[in-house]
């Protein structure tokens, strides 16, 4: 049997990591649930809707008073309230087809007629004509891509949920079980106090490189269950969703459209770099401490503790130096925090390569410290 | 041939040894001393386990006495030290499969070895599940399919039953025919001794060669 297979052995076989994927499976449950309790209750999109109809109703009100009824500002409102009717019907019946393409219409007037409008100037904020533009867009290749249409923040569908839950959870939640994990494989060579594997006759970079991919085909299982348990909680309760579901990209100055499925490959990309930097920081806490718990502990503390003090819309240009940054991926590759630091460093090649040299400096220093051994 | 030349032990600040010199060729050795001597210590140094602080230990070519390099002396060289190190997820048939790849065995030493230790009843299970006993056999058996020409042992016969002691004789006797090399550390007065055919003994800081095993240590404990 090879070094390989003993180390994964020694990672799947442990009884305690099936508990923590059940518990994870269940938390993931618990989350799709309440996202759904968000989208059909007060937040949800109908409910919005009828809000806006009810306010739509108190403008035009307002504006008869002033003015006649066949006024333009009045037959604006009143249009616009027809289109809003009209998402709210379609709503209720399940026809989101019919929403878009009613939304669609309602954004096309009012883009049309926020610069024309001088009502509508007036009472503009900056960059609402870019956030007409932007949910127009955004409503035109939902409508498009016929991917259907969710709350935002609050997805349950198996494709959006799992980009929502990647995005709010995944830095915390998914690193941590990465952490638990990846322990047994990394303390592996030390019994007590004692490295125990220095008699295995192997070089020791050969040993720290084996160790590191296994950690990876581990970490990357992980992922992958992660994944896919997101993806079946949100399916087999509500449905799978489409991976051509239009996400927002931003350079510095700009904006697009990509489909769901080619920000979550960045993000598979990113997240495999991430396990690298994470297997190798673990190797290091491992070989300077020699005990599992203390590995466990240290490497939770530091790995999370270091991201969670991260300003990651700071402004400094050490902050993307810093690997743990990069443990929020959808930020990173939809440009969000790109756009919002005005750095262009941070990007996926940026991660990538922010943690590919972490790596290799710390497994460096596990080689060296390996490496003693040999000597005697 | 093994060869320890003027090698200092310590743990933390005790002294454990002087300047102290072995040879390991082809003969069964005794290491007899005192609880909390340096035992384990010396075989964790002889194994690379533990750094070297001062002296040498290395491997020599039979014919010519060159000196070999580290990684030839780990692959000719097993060292398990007790039941303890084994990971209680695995089973001995991992662990035998493992160490028969990694060092110079193979599937026929395998089943050998399980035949000769009575294994198969419990071949698969986790060894969380082991008694002393069993674990303590899996640790022979995995000597055994190791194949190297020099083994080193910490109290091999620990948590055997009789049955298991007697078989234990046999398996050295029939090892040191094939040629391999042993040091083992085993109790003061324990009869298994009798299958040395040097003894080392630590003292005082001190590693004294002798073909007999000396009366009062014979008698100790």
């Amino acid at each position: 049997m090879s070094y390989v297979k003993i180390l994964l052995k020694k990672g799947y076989r442990r009884r305690s990591l099936y508990l923590v994927l059940i518990l994870l499976v269940g938390l993931i449950t618990l989350l799709n649930w309440n996202n759904e309790r968000n989208a059909t209750g007060a937040n949800s999109l109908l409910n919005q809707t009828e809000l806006r109809i009810k306010d739509y109703n108190g403008y035009i009100k307002q504006n008869k008073q002033i003015a006649s009824a066949d006024s333009p500002a009045v037959t604006n409102l009143v249009r616009q309230r027809q289109y809003l009717q009209a998402m709210v019907k379609a709503l209720k019946k399940g026809d989101e087809q019919t929403y878009l393409t009613n939304q669609i219409a309602l954004l096309t007037w009012q883009k049309k007629h926020t610069l024309a409008d001088q009502l509508a100037k007036i009472v503009s904020i900056p960059g609402m004509t870019n956030t007409i533009a932007k949910m127009l867009l955004l409503a035109q290749k939902q409508a498009q891509g016929q991917t259907g249409v969710e709350l935002e923040g609050y997805e349950v569908r198996g494709s959006t949920f799992l980009y929502r839950t990647i995005q709010l959870y995944s830095p915390v939640i998914l690193t941590a079980v990465i952490i638990f994990v990846l322990t047994p494989l990394v303390i592996s060579p030390y019994f007590k106090r004692l490295d125990i594997e220095r008699g295995l006759p192997r070089p020791a970079a050969q040993k720290v490189l084996l160790r590191t991919g296994v950690s990876v085909i581990m970490g990357v299982a992980c992922l992958l269950i992660f994944y896919l348990a997101c993806f079946l909680v949100g399916t087999i309760r509500h449905g799978a969703g489409s991976f051509a579901y239009p996400i927002f990209v931003y350079s510095r100055d700009r904006y697009w459209l990509e489909p769901l499925w080619q920000v979550l490959a960045k993000i598979l990309v990113l997240q495999i770099a991430l396990i690298v930097a994470i297997s190798a920081s673990m190797q290091l806490i491992a070989q300077l401490t020699r005990n599992g718990f203390a590995t466990l502990f240290l490497s939770l503390i530091l790995i999370i503790g270091s991201y969670l003090l991260i300003d990651q819309t700071s402004t400094s240009a050490l902050t993307p130096l810093v690997p743990t940054y990069y443990l929020g991926p959808t930020g990173v590759v939809t440009g969000t925090f790109r756009a919002l630091t005005k750095n262009a460093q941070i990007s996926l090649p940026g991660g990538i390569l922010v943690n590919a040299g972490y790596s290799c400096l710390v497994l460096t220093a596990v080689w060296y410290g390996e490496r003693r051994g040999e000597r005697a | 041939m093994i060869i320890i030349k003027d090698v200092d032990l310590a743990f933390g600040n005790d002294v454990l040894l002087r300047s102290g010199q072995m040879r390991i060729d082809q003969q069964i050795y005794g290491l007899v001393a005192t609880n909390g001597s340096g035992k384990t210590t010396l075989l964790r140094t002889i194994a690379g386990l533990l750094p070297l602080k001062s002296g040498e230990i290395y491997l020599t070519a039979d014919q010519t006495n060159e000196r070999l390099p580290t990684l030839v002396k780990k692959k000719n060289l097993f060292y398990f030290e007790t039941g303890e190190w084994f990971d209680g997820n695995l089973t001995a048939a991992d662990y035998l499969k493992f160490v028969a790849k990694q060092w110079q065995g193979n599937s026929q030493l395998i089943d050998e070895a399980v035949d000769f230790w009575e294994m198969r009843p419990f071949l698969s299970r986790p060894i969380r599940k082991y008694s002393l006993g069993m674990k303590q056999k899996t640790v022979l058996a995995l000597y055994y399919v190791a194949n190297t020409p020099y083994w080193l042992m910490d109290e091999p016969t620990l948590g055997l039953d009789l049955d298991s002691q007697a078989r234990f004789i046999s398996f050295m006797k029939a090892a040191k025919q094939r040629g391999t090399s042993i040091l083992f550390s085993s109790h003061q007065n324990d009869s298994l001794l009798s299958v040395a055919d040097t003894f080392y003994i630590l003292d005082k800081q001190q590693l004294v060669a002798s073909a007999e095993l000396p009366r009062e240590w014979g008698e100790r404990g």
